[in-house]
């Protein structure tokens, strides 16, 4: 009897360490398209991170998105990811990064053919630097700008105050 | 009352820095098109002697500022763009000028990666960031294009994709061209994405 509640026990920690993941789709996408699906999520605070796999710092705050998305995923965070990596990389860099992460997040790759269009979509004052973090409230208004690397505790601070405002 | 006052005085002095904190940028001063472009003066990487912007503007009839990276992979992909420019109008009496202004990459950095790319052009390693506070730069690789009257004239990336296939607009080049044929800008700002310019205490 041991061993099959042993096999079945494996079976579902395999199943969650693999299921969310495998769900995890990366999306190539214009900005037009981001922007609908972050003006689709009024209700939720939405915190969209800019970021590349060949940006150093983008890596290094990553894990604070995870972190993040853990904690208050529940309590009305969403989170969307948008890579400036190119489309012929998706396969090979970003989505094995993704998976490392275990990041469970909507995914997008940029599609910034028209890079003044896609950078003044988000932000006109925004030159193009990453990382760059945006939280849009409840409402969809754009409340917070986070540029340059951050660590968890800014990153924290700002959602709880987005969560906490109206 | 006087202590009431102080108190809501300091809550709020706490709540503005909060919000600046939070939601602004740090202050920098930034120059616009048609604006004089701010003089510095700074190191070449690999002599060590002074450079000034207006000793370039004295012996050339324009200066392109370009703030590049010796890790930022973005700015890496144009290492043979940046060469190609420097080449090109070098011999039209243009200067084509790096700048790295990141607080993580050393004077060593950038000399070995100028020697291991066989840079020509001059790059100046911008301590503490002062020249990219001055103009504004925020990212790498970013591009400032000064005339001979020292008037900033084009602000923005090179070309339109990292990717060289993909490139189908040349924004430096042909504000370049229009200037050394003294046309005015047609397209003086673009954007483009690029890696942060690591700024000291950032």
């Amino acid at each position: 009897m041991r061993i099959p509640l042993l096999v079945i026990l494996l079976s579902l920690l395999l199943f969650r360490g693999s299921g969310c993941l495998a769900s995890t789709k990366v999306v190539y996408a214009e900005a037009a398209d981001i922007k609908k699906a972050i003006a689709a999520d009024k209700g939720h605070v939405v915190l969209v991170n800019f970021w590349a796999t060949w940006c150093a710092p983008c890596v290094a705050e990553y894990p604070s998105l995870i972190e993040l998305d853990t904690k208050y995923r529940s309590k009305g965070l969403d989170i969307i990811a948008v890579s400036l990596d190119l489309k012929e990389d998706i396969d090979g860099k970003v989505k094995p990064f993704v998976l490392k992460q275990r990041a469970v997040f909507p995914q997008y790759v940029l599609d910034a053919d028209d890079p003044d269009a896609a950078i003044n979509a988000f932000d006109k004052s925004w030159q193009g630097d990453i990382p760059r973090t945006f939280i849009y409230s409840r409402s969809g208004k754009l409340i917070s700008v986070l540029p340059y690397q951050k660590n968890y505790a800014q990153f924290n601070k700002a959602v709880q105050g987005a969560l906490a405002s109206h | 009352m006087k202590i009431y006052k102080l108190g809501t005085s300091l809550v709020m002095l706490g709540l503005c820095m909060g919000i600046m904190l939070t939601v602004l940028q740090p202050c920098r001063a930034g120059v616009k098109i048609g604006q004089s472009a701010p003089d510095f003066s700074t190191s070449d990487a690999v002599t060590g002697k002074t450079v000034t912007l207006l000793s370039l503007l004295s012996t050339n009839k324009a200066v392109v500022l370009i703030y590049m990276s010796t890790l930022c992979p973005y700015s890496k992909g144009y290492d043979t763009r940046y060469q190609e420019l420097a080449n090109k109008y070098g011999s039209l009496g243009v200067a084509v000028v790096g700048v790295n202004s990141n607080d993580n990459e050393t004077d060593q950095m950038v000399v070995e990666d100028s020697f291991e790319h066989h840079f020509t052009f001059q790059i100046l390693k911008d301590g503490n960031n002062i020249v990219a506070d001055k103009y504004g730069a925020t990212h790498t690789p970013e591009a400032y294009l000064i005339d001979n009257s020292g008037k900033l004239v084009y602000h923005g990336r090179i070309d339109n994709s990292l990717e060289l296939n993909q490139v189908k607009t040349h924004n430096l080049a042909d504000a370049i061209d229009e200037v050394l044929a003294g046309k005015p800008v047609l397209n003086p700002e673009t954007k483009a994405f690029g890696c942060s310019i690591k700024r000291v205490g950032l």
